[in-house]
């Protein structure tokens, strides 16, 4: 900056650092791909016994969902917790049961949600800022809510998704076979075959070794993400600005399209949105603004899992290509059946303003319906459900 | 369609795109001035020539607030702290620059509200030249501002508050005039208004002189402080 007010300041770009990003990008995505396949190794090796009990209870839809909704809000991203139900699905043995599986993937979505909804609080200090953030920021939260309870019951009475995604999956998967084999196998393999050398060097105790297996893929699962996103988010910086910015005018189609494709590109949601929340804090976009490209960007966090899933193989491999198309398609039925019509689309986001002329009058009602909706109902739920 | 859709994510430069509009809106304004001194002084003024005087005001308002708009969004998606000093004096600055622009459409409005032909006097010779004055050193304040020029805003704030205080000494002398009511106000508003465009054209020549915290300010010991500075 120079020493008087209207100095440019100036930004070369760095081809080198971008080839840099680059590459780190790719190893990131090999170990992220590395722990989606170690989690399902290490179900394998734990064996069925303890597993039977876990994956009986998660047979119960409601409890399947708020397990969903609380470990995407402890983790604030539904990519790592649809990623890691996408290995526990398609695991070579002792898979979670696609059926179970499904309002789970239904709660990361609600889960997501939080992270937008406590960037909102920052904007605290301000009556007017702070309600007209929070709404932009729970019309997301309404929005899947509302998802939820549409298709949660026809999911349970009709299993539309899944048979849907099924169908989807077997003509993705079915060219190679009854098993489908991700093209990157060989690789993977490599990636995973130390670490189960340095585990079994470690405890000769094959249920130990499985646990540590899990617990390192999870952390695997997660740190990669997290650096994914910061990567990929400081790679596309500007066409991100650029997209969004320009989108702010445009008609609904183009920003759900854009929101789309920015979650895309940055690989996660909760990015995009949490964008729109100081937009909307500073009233240079609507709540009705903000809200297509809200839409969007549930729409584009489905990639992650279709990426982890692409990267299973063995005989439940579709399983796992499976679930990550029902995470998709339950975004896409969601959009088509609540956006179109004007009546449907104006309830959350009448719900979303509602909520946020409380949270503007109170500010403890904002941070109480954080801490009770996304952490300490899902756990009273969880623990009376057992 | 797919073509457009993609262009929307084609790296932009928004400082640039801000910058652009800024020199866009300061031209429109300096124009204005010119157009507005014309309509003042201009014995029979159309009312065509009035409305075409204030639209072309719309489209610097709509100007002002599309930057502002874009420095909102540019500084809450681009999380970019260097970029903030050039964002909030395009802030401040988008306000002097719309009000240089209202002060020119209130001379020709002046004309509209009280059509009769001005004075043939001294103190209407005396506005006449500093109406002459301020729309010359316009062009040269535009530049210093576009270019950037520190030295030659240094000289053209000398040059500026001396016409800030003609404005101000030419009200006292109409006044103490014997004209009527009507066509006294006349002429001191229109002083007035010449005043004022000047303050908010120190307030643009500020901004190359003077560090961020310091804008708007331009007396001769603050400028010997920015100098000091540099």
């Amino acid at each position: 900056m120079g020493d008087h007010a209207t100095r440019l300041p100036l930004e070369q770009p760095d081809r080198r650092s971008t080839y840099g990003r680059a590459l780190l990008l790719a190893a990131l995505l090999y170990v992220f791909l590395v722990g989606v396949n170690g989690l399902g190794a290490g179900l394998r090796l734990l064996g069925g016994g303890l597993l039977d009990d876990i994956f009986r209870a998660t047979a119960n839809p409601f409890l399947g969902l708020v397990i969903g909704v609380l470990g995407t809000s402890l983790v604030q991203s539904s990519s790592v917790t649809t990623s890691v139900i996408v290995a526990m699905v398609a695991a070579p043995e002792n898979a979670l049961p696609l059926t179970n599986a499904v309002p789970m993937i239904m709660g990361a979505n609600i889960g997501t949600t939080v992270t937008n909804t406590m960037v909102s609080l920052a904007h605290m200090r301000d009556r007017d800022e702070f309600r007209r953030a929070f709404a932009v920021a729970t019309c997301h939260d309404w929005f899947n809510f509302l998802t939820v309870v549409l298709l949660l019951p026809l999911e349970l009475a009709l299993g539309f998704l899944q048979h849907s995604a099924e169908w989807l999956a077997a003509l993705a998967t079915g060219w190679g076979g009854v098993s489908y084999h991700s093209p990157i196998e060989g690789a993977i393999r490599a990636g995973i075959g130390p670490i189960k050398r340095a585990l079994a060097a470690l405890t000769p105790l094959a249920q130990i070794q499985a646990v540590l297996l899990i617990a390192a893929s999870a952390a695997m699962i997660y740190v990669a993400l997290i650096f994914i996103v910061k990567t990929m988010r400081s790679l596309v910086k500007r066409q991100v600005e650029s997209a969004i910015s320009r989108a702010l005018d445009s008609n609904p189609m183009i920003s759900m399209a854009v929101g789309m494709v920015v979650t895309i590109m940055v690989q996660s949601s909760s990015i995009t949105t949490s964008l729109l929340v100081p937009l909307g804090g500073a009233g240079v976009i609507t709540l009705a603004q903000a809200f297509p490209t809200t839409i969007g960007a549930n729409a584009g966090t489905t990639v992650t899992a279709l990426i982890a899933a692409a990267s299973v193989s063995g005989p439940h491999a579709a399983a796992g290509v499976t679930i990550a198309l029902v995470h998709f398609l339950f975004n896409v039925a969601g959009t088509v059946l609540i956006y179109p019509l004007k009546p449907i689309r104006n309830i959350p986001l009448s719900l979303a303003r509602r909520l946020a002329d409380v949270a503007a009058r109170s500010r403890w009602a904002a941070v109480a319906y954080v801490g009770f909706f996304f952490y300490l109902l899902p756990a009273i739920l969880a623990w009376l459900s057992r | 369609m797919l073509k457009e859709f993609l262009s929307l994510f084609r790296s932009g430069e928004p400082l640039q795109a801000m910058t652009d509009n800024f020199s866009k809106m300061l031209e429109l304004s300096l124009e204005l001035v010119k157009e507005g001194g014309n309509a003042f002084f201009s014995p029979g003024i159309a009312a065509e020539q009035v409305q075409a005087i204030e639209r072309r005001d719309v489209e610097i308002n709509k100007l002002e607030r599309k930057i502002r708009k874009q420095v909102v969004v540019h500084l809450s998606l681009a999380n970019n702290a260097v970029d903030l000093p050039h964002c909030l004096v395009l802030m401040s600055l988008v306000k002097d620059v719309e009000r240089i622009g209202d002060y020119a459409k209130e001379l020709a409005g002046l004309r509209k509200m009280w059509p009769g032909p001005l004075p043939d006097d001294e103190l209407c010779s005396a506005l006449a030249s500093l109406r002459a004055q301020v729309e010359a050193d316009l062009a040269a304040a535009s530049s210093a501002f576009t270019h950037a020029d520190r030295e030659a805003a240094v000289s053209l704030i000398r040059k500026w508050r001396e016409l800030a205080e003609r404005a101000d000494g030419l009200i006292r002398k109409i006044a103490d005039s014997a004209h009527s009511a009507r066509t006294a106000v006349k002429l001191a508003l229109a002083s007035r208004f010449y005043g004022r465009i000047a303050g908010h054209v120190l307030n643009l020549l500020s901004g190359v002189v003077m560090p961020l915290h310091r804008l708007d300010y331009h007396d001769e010991k603050d400028i010997e402080h920015a100098s000091g500075l540099s």
